[in-house]
């Protein structure tokens, strides 16, 4: 047996059980569910790394775990891209934050606080 | 003939809002400021979020001439660009004929308020942008600029002199027409880019530039240009 499914799993499971107590918590959780089902396709994937190989012929690729590779690095590049448009969202919302405050406060000269 | 150099009016001035971004300037925002508020003219001046003393150094001119200085305060960075809205936005408030736009930290030559609002007080203009003249850059600036021209001109079809200046004056109803919506740097280009979309009638003036070592740590350089880029590439393609 090798050691990478046993490690590959067990990270998963770490974060199936995250996952799953965040589906409990609330219930539309889409998303924590479709994160839940790619956990277990890493797992199945560990043992049995076999199974890619159809799907990589499918695409012309000649190794199943190439195949497998390809995709995550596909998918880490989708994810990376979508908080890349998060963030930037984030960023305008926060600048519309601060012009509001800075418009609302205007700092006036008063005497009376001269000394505070 | 020769003509007499334009000065500003007593009535011209007080129509007159300055927008004055500072960040980081507690060293040099103060001569700037003081001696605009010397002249006469009112100005709204916004802190973004500076993190030396330079809210205080505003807040200290502004006991001096409490009249003049206005002072409004950004909590945390949020860029050149949206220091300048919001000064812009405020400025509107008070309904001024002519908004001028110039930067805190002493590298505008404050004489050369009258010539940026020579056009739009005689009507030939609705926005003019000093340019600063190229051969006097040092030469990283020079460069910087030159390409930052070229992309302005290749992305947004505005040709000028100098694109990335941060003197400009513009029209209150000119500014009522556009809407720049950036955050950083970029805003010198994109006021550029609505100017002619909007028709705005623009006109280029020649400044002063004062080029201390301080001035050219900041502004355009390499890194910006390459930001600047990368936003030009988005809004033509996504906006």
């Amino acid at each position: 047996m090798l050691i990478y499914p046993i490690v590959f799993s067990f990270i998963a499971l770490i974060a199936i059980i995250y996952l799953y107590q965040k589906v409990s918590q609330n219930k539309s959780s889409l998303y924590y569910v479709l994160w839940i089902v790619l956990w277990f396709l890493i797992i199945i994937f560990a043992f049995v790394p076999e199974l890619s190989n159809p799907l990589a012929k499918l695409f012309g690729i000649a190794r199943g775990l190439d195949f497998l590779v390809i995709v995550a690095i596909i998918f880490i590049f989708y994810l990376i891209f979508k908080l890349y448009i998060k963030m930037d969202k984030i960023q305008q919302d926060m600048t519309a934050i601060v012009r509001e405050i800075a418009l609302k406060n205007e700092i006036k000269y008063d005497k009376n606080n001269k000394k505070e | 003939m020769v003509e007499k150099e334009f000065v500003m009016s007593k009535k011209d001035k007080e129509q007159t809002f300055m927008v004055i971004p500072a960040y980081n300037e507690e060293n040099r925002v103060q001569p700037v400021i003081e001696n605009i508020a010397k002249l006469g003219y009112k100005m709204i001046i916004v802190n973004d979020g500076s993190s030396d003393n330079t809210l205080k150094k505003l807040k200290q001119s502004q006991e001096k001439y409490p009249d003049n200085i206005f002072i409004l305060n950004h909590i945390i960075n949020r860029g050149m660009g949206a220091a300048i809205r919001t000064g812009m936005d405020a400025a509107l408030k008070h309904k001024p004929k002519y908004i001028v736009n110039l930067d805190a930290d002493g590298q505008h030559d404050i004489a050369d308020i009258n010539k940026v609002c020579e056009p739009l007080v005689k009507g030939r203009a609705e926005a003019v942008i000093g340019v600063r003249p190229f051969k006097d850059m040092p030469r990283s600036k020079n460069f910087a600029n030159s390409i930052m021209n070229l992309l302005t001109k290749i992305f947004y079809r505005v040709d000028v002199s100098d694109s990335q200046t941060g003197f400009r004056a513009i029209t209150y109803d000119a500014l009522k027409k556009i809407d720049v919506d950036v955050e950083g740097y970029i805003i010198a280009s994109e006021f550029l880019r609505q100017f002619n979309e909007n028709n705005i009638k623009l006109e280029e003036v020649t400044i002063t530039t004062i080029y201390t070592p301080e001035t050219q740590s900041k502004g355009t350089n390499a890194k910006v240009g390459i930001k600047i880029m990368f936003r030009m590439i988005k809004q033509i393609l996504f906006e």
